[in-house]
C-alpha cells in the first residue's frame, strides 16, 4: 500500500550458449534431516489472495504463486542462473526455444499439467483484453507458441534478444479449468480465490483479510525437490508493524515478512526469534524533472547528487540495513558490474553550481543565476511512507548547505502518482521494486517512453548515448559482451543522472528458531519453504 | 409509531441517496486510478487502459454514475476493482466483524459509563469523584490507536515474560480468533473469540465510556436535586433503591440519546483501532478501498455505514420514545 512500484530487472543466464538443460531441479535442496510435519505461521502485513500467474501483480502473492502454488516453467538458482523446474531441460535457438516438460507434474485436481496448459496460458497472457502483465513484462519479443505433443511446446521469438531464458519464468494455469472464462473477466474468475495449483503446496482456504492456509501436496514430484517438509503453512495478515512485532516477540508467529529497519535492534535482542536480512529488489530515487530548465544540465544534476550524503540516509534512515544505488541493476544481479556512486562532496558540488553561474547573489543563502532567478524547486513524496518523508527533510537540509532551496511537499500516495504520472513534477522520492530478474531499463530511461503518455520515463531523460547501449545490450546473445554493454551503460545513466539513485533497501525478516532450513535471498522470502522444517519437539497444532 | 418509522425510513431515502452521490463526485474527482496498484516499468501503459476498459472507467463519468445507481437498486454493488470479487462477498465477510466490535465497545461504554457515574454523583466532591473525574478526563483525552498499542504492548506481550501472571489474562494482539481455532470444541471457540474481543473493543469504547461517565455525573446530579427524590427519601425509601429505582430511571433519558451520537463515533474509531488489532472488518476494508481509489467498494462501504447511522439514529429515538411516556410520535 505505500506505493511500491515496481520495476524489472532481468537475468543472467551462466550457463551459455544455445542449451542449457539439466535434470534435477532439487539439486539446490539442503539434504533432508529429521522428520517432516508441523505447521509454520508466516505473516505479513497485506493481504495476499489472487492466484492466478496471468493476472497477479502483488509481489507477495507472487511469491506465493511462484514457490508454493504453482510450478514456473523454469525457477532460479541462488546465483541466479535459469534452472529447469515445470521443463525437464530446454533448447535453445536464436529466435527459438523449445521446452520439454516434466511428465510427472499434476495440477491438484489430478491432471496432468501438459503443454495444452502453457499454450493456453500463453494466448490468454497475449490477448490484450485479459489486461495480463506477463505480456509486457515476460512475453514482449515471444511472438508465438506451438504444441509439439503432450509435453513439448516451442516459442518463437519475434527478434533474438539477450537471455531469452528470463522471459519464462512464468507458471501455467489449468486450461480444463480456466478455458470457458473469457479473456476480459480473467480477473475475476472464481478461481483465483481457490486456485488448483500444480506446486508444492496445495491451496486450502483463504480468508479474506485473515489468513491463508496451504496444505502439502504429498504427490510433488521428486524431480521438482519432491513434497515439502510442512504440513501446513498458515499466512497471517496484520497490517500494524507493532502488533506483527509484539506477536512474532510472543512466539505467536514464525516467520514476520514485513520487519522494519527500526525494529531489528529488538529482533536481535529478543530470544527464540533470529533476524535474517538481505539484499533485496526495491530501490529509493530521486526522480529529477529534466524538463525543467532548472534542472536540465546533467552537469546540475550530478552536483545535487554530490551534495546529498546517502551513505548517511541509509545508515540514520535505513540503520544500515541497505547499500548505495547507484542505477537499476540490482548488485546481486549477474549482470551487475561494481560502479563508484558519485562522491558526497559538497564543496565539490558548490563549486560545479557555481561554474556554471549558480551564485548567491543577494546573501539570502540560495544561489541565483546571472538573471536573478532562485535555484529553488518542490520535491514531493507521499506522506504515508515515513521513511520517504525523512529522506526529503535530510535532503532538504544538505542541499540547504550548497544554497539549494528544495521545499518539501508530501501528499497522498494516489495524488503524488497521478502527478508523478502527468508529469507535474518537479522532483520526487519514490521507489521502484523489481519483481522478476529480466535487465531492461528501456521504459524508464529510453527516449521513446519520455513523451507518450503514462509511460515510465517520467524524468523526460532524452540520451542518444543510453538509447543505444539499452538497444543493444537488450539484442545481443552473447552474456559477457551484454555485461560489458550494461556496465557501460551504468557509466552513461550516472553521467545523465536522471535520478539521484539513493539506495537499495534490503529486506529484513524475523524468523523462530522452530523453523529450520530458511533460506532467504533476493529471490524472495519463501524461496526455500518447500525445505523448511520444525524438529518434532517443537511442533504445534 | 409504525407511521413514524416508516416516515423515518422514506426520509432516509433521499439523505442516502445524496451521501452516495457527493461520494460518488468526491472519489471520481480525487486524483487517482485505481489502476496505479498494477503501474511498474515492466507493465506497459496500454494493458493499464485496457484495464480501465475492462472495468468500464473509460466511459464518460455521468454514464458510470448511472450504471453504478442502476445495478445499486437491483441489489447488485459490483466488482472490487483490487479484490477482484463481488462487493456483496466483501460486505458480508466485513460487516458482522465490525458490529460485534462495535456492538461489544458500546455496552462496555454505556455499562462502565453508567456506573462510574451513578458512583461519582452519590459521593460528589469526595475523594473517589475528583479521581474518577481526572481518571475519565486521562482516558478520555487518549486517541484509541495509542491506547491500542499500549494495550498490546502491556496485555499481549510484557505480561507474556510474567511467570506469575493468570494466563487468562494473556490476550492475543490480533485477529479475531486463533490460529489453532478449528480444533477447538463449542465452549472454547466462543471464549477465544471473546479473549480476541477484550483489547480492541476497550480501546475503541474506553473513552467514549469515559464520556458517558461524565454525562451521567450531571444528569444524575440534576436529579438528585429534585423535589420527588426528596420525597422518595423522606418516606424512608433505602438510599439504594432511591438512587437505583427513582433516580436512575430519568437520569438515563438524557443518556439515550447518546446511543445515537456514539454509533457513527464507534464506526469511524473502528476504522484505527481495526487497523492495530488487524481485526477484518469495514473500517479497514473502506480505508484500504479509498486508499486503492476501488470504486465500488467506496461506494458500497459507503452506504453501509450511512445506513447503519441512519438506523441507529432511529433506534435511539425510538428507545428515547419508550422510556419517556412524555414523548410521542405521531
Amino acid at each position: 500500500m505505500n506505493g511500491q512500484l515496481v520495476n524489472l530487472l532481468r537475468l543472467a543466464c551462466l550457463a551459455g550458449a544455445l542449451s542449457c538443460g539439466g535434470a534435477d531441479g532439487s539439486a539446490e535442496r539442503p539434504a533432508k534431516e529429521g522428520n517432516g510435519g508441523g505447521t509454520a505461521i508466516v505473516a505479513i502485513n497485506a493481504d495476499l489472495g489472487f492466484f492466478n500467474p496471468l493476472v497477479n501483480t502483488d509481489q507477495n502473492t507472487n511469491e506465493v504463486i511462484y514457490y508454493m502454488l504453482f510450478t514456473p516453467l523454469i525457477q532460479y538458482g541462488a546465483s541466479l542462473e535459469p534452472r529447469p523446474y515445470l521443463a525437464a531441460r530446454w533448447e535453445l535457438e536464436p529466435q527459438a526455444v523449445t521446452f520439454y516438460l516434466s511428465d510427472e507434474v499434476r495440477w491438484h485436481d489430478g491432471r496432468p499439467v501438459t503443454a495444452y496448459d502453457v499454450e493456453f496460458t500463453f494466448a490468454r497472457a497475449k490477448d490484450p483484453a485479459t489486461a495480463s502483465v506477463l505480456s509486457s513484462a515476460f512475453l514482449k519479443h515471444v511472438q508465438s507458441c506451438t504444441v509439439i505433443d503432450s509435453f513439448t511446446v516451442r516459442f518463437d521469438f519475434s527478434k533474438p534478444h539477450a537471455r531469452p531464458l528470463d522471459g519464462f519464468w512464468w507458471a501455467p494455469v489449468p486450461k480444463h479449468l480456466l478455458a470457458d472464462v473469457s479473456a476480459a473477466d480473467m480477473a475475476r474468475a472464481e478461481f483465483n480465490h481457490q486456485p488448483v495449483g500444480s506446486g508444492p503446496f496445495r491451496f486450502q482456504e483463504w480468508r479474506p483479510g485473515e489468513s491463508l492456509t496451504l496444505r502439502r501436496n504429498p504427490d510433488f514430484p521428486e524431480a521438482l525437490g519432491g513434497p515439502p517438509r510442512l504440513d501446513r503453512v498458515i499466512f497471517r495478515f496484520i497490517a500494524e508493524p507493532a502488533t506483527l512485532l509484539s506477536e512474532t516477540l510472543t512466539g505467536d508467529i514464525d516467520v514476520n515478512g514485513s520487519l522494519f529497519p527500526h525494529q531489528a535492534a529488538q529482533v536481535k535482542r529478543s530470544a527464540g526469534v533470529r533476524l535474517m536480512s538481505f539484499p533485496f529488489r526495491e530501490y529509493y530515487y530521486i526522480g529529477w524533472n529534466l524538463r525543467l530548465p532548472l534542472l536540465a544540465d546533467p552537469r546540475v544534476r550530478r552536483a545535487l547528487t554530490m551534495a546529498i550524503d546517502r551513505q548517511q540516509l541509509i545508515e540514520v534512515l535505513l540503520f544500515g540495513y541497505g547499500q548505495l544505488a547507484t542505477g537499476t541493476i540490482a548488485p546481486w544481479h549477474p549482470m551487475y558490474t561494481p560502479e563508484p556512486a558519485l562522491p558526497y562532496d559538497p564543496k565539490q558540488a558548490a563549486e560545479i553550481l557555481a561554474s556554471l553561474g549558480w551564485i548567491d547573489r543577494d546573501g539570502d543563502g540560495i544561489r541565483e543565476s546571472a538573471d536573478g532567478r532562485p535555484f529553488r524547486f518542490t520535491l514531493m513524496t507521499n506522506h504515508e511512507n515515513a521513511v520517504r518523508v525523512d529522506i526529503a527533510q535530510v535532503v532538504q537540509s544538505q542541499l540547504a548547505e550548497v544554497g539549494v532551496a528544495a521545499e518539501v511537499r508530501t501528499l497522498e500516495w494516489q495524488t503524488l502518482l497521478a502527478r508523478h504520472r502527468a508529469r507535474e513534477f518537479e522532483a520526487v522520492v519514490q521507489s521502484w521494486v523489481l519483481d522478476n530478474f529480466r535487465v531492461d531499463p528501456a521504459s524508464l530511461f529510453h527516449s521513446s517512453e519520455a513523451d507518450r503518455p503514462g509511460s515510465y520515463n517520467r524524468s523526460g531523460l532524452k540520451d542518444a548515448h543510453v538509447d543505444r547501449l539499452i538497444d543493444e545490450a537488450t539484442a545481443t546473445l552473447d552474456d559477457e559482451e551484454a555485461k560489458r554493454l550494461w556496465a557501460e551503460f551504468s557509466d552513461a545513466l550516472q553521467a545523465a543522472q536522471p535520478f539521484t539513485f539513493l539506495m537499495w533497501l534490503d529486506e529484513l525478516t524475523a524468523v523462530s528458531d522452530r523453523i529450520q532450513g530458511v533460506e532467504m535471498d533476493a529471490r524472495g522470502t519463501l524461496v526455500s519453504i518447500a525445505s523448511w522444517w520444525i524438529p518434532q519437539d517443537r511442533q504445534k497444532y | 409509531m409504525t407511521s413514524y418509522v416508516a416516515r423515518r425510513l422514506l426520509q432516509a431515502v433521499p439523505l442516502l441517496f445524496g451521501v452516495l452521490t457527493l461520494v460518488f463526485i468526491f472519489m471520481h474527482v480525487a486524483p487517482g486510478d485505481p489502476t496505479a496498484l498494477y503501474m511498474r516499468p515492466d507493465v506497459d501503459p496500454a494493458v493499464l487502459e485496457q484495464m480501465r476498459r475492462n472495468w468500464g472507467l473509460d466511459q464518460p463519468l455521468y454514464i458510470q454514475y448511472f450504471r453504478w445507481i442502476a445495478s445499486f437498486l437491483t441489489g447488485d454493488f459490483g466488482f472490487s476493482l483490487t479484490q477482484n470479487r463481488p462487493v456483496s462477498d466483501i460486505l458480508l465477510e466485513r460487516v458482522p466483524n465490525t458490529l460485534i466490535l462495535s456492538g461489544t465497545s458500546l455496552l462496555l461504554i454505556f455499562a462502565i459509563g453508567i456506573a462510574i457515574g451513578i458512583v461519582q454523583a452519590v459521593r460528589q466532591y469526595s475523594t473517589m469523584d475528583n479521581v474518577l473525574t481526572v481518571g475519565a478526563l486521562f482516558i478520555y483525552s487518549m486517541p484509541s490507536f495509542w491506547l491500542g498499542l499500549m494495550l498490546i504492548l502491556i496485555f499481549a506481550y510484557k505480561v507474556h515474560q510474567l511467570d506469575w501472571w493468570p494466563e487468562f489474562l494473556k490476550f492475543p494482539a490480533s485477529g479475531v480468533t486463533s490460529t489453532n481455532y478449528d480444533l477447538f470444541g463449542a465452549g472454547q471457540k466462543l471464549g477465544d473469540r471473546i479473549r480476541h474481543l477484550v483489547l480492541p473493543s476497550i480501546a475503541l469504547g474506553v473513552s467514549s465510556a469515559a464520556s458517558v461517565a461524565r454525562y451521567m455525573r450531571s444528569s444524575m446530579l440534576e436529579v438528585i436535586r429534585q423535589d420527588y427524590i426528596r420525597t422518595a427519601r423522606a418516606k424512608g425509601v433505602p438510599e439504594r433503591s432511591v438512587i437505583l429505582k427513582h433516580a436512575l430511571k430519568n437520569a438515563l433519558l438524557p443518556i439515550i440519546t447518546l446511543l445515537g451520537l456514539y454509533l457513527p463515533f464507534l464506526f469511524s474509531g473502528a476504522v484505527l483501532v481495526e487497523y492495530v488489532f488487524s481485526w477484518p472488518g469495514m473500517g479497514r476494508t473502506i480505508v484500504d478501498a479509498i486508499y486503492q481509489r476501488d470504486y465500488p467498494t467506496v461506494m458500497a462501504t459507503s452506504f453501509i455505514f450511512a445506513a447503519l447511522v441512519v438506523v441507529a439514529n432511529l433506534i435511539a429515538d425510538i428507545l428515547y420514545a419508550l422510556v419517556d411516556p412524555r414523548i410521542r410520535y405521531e
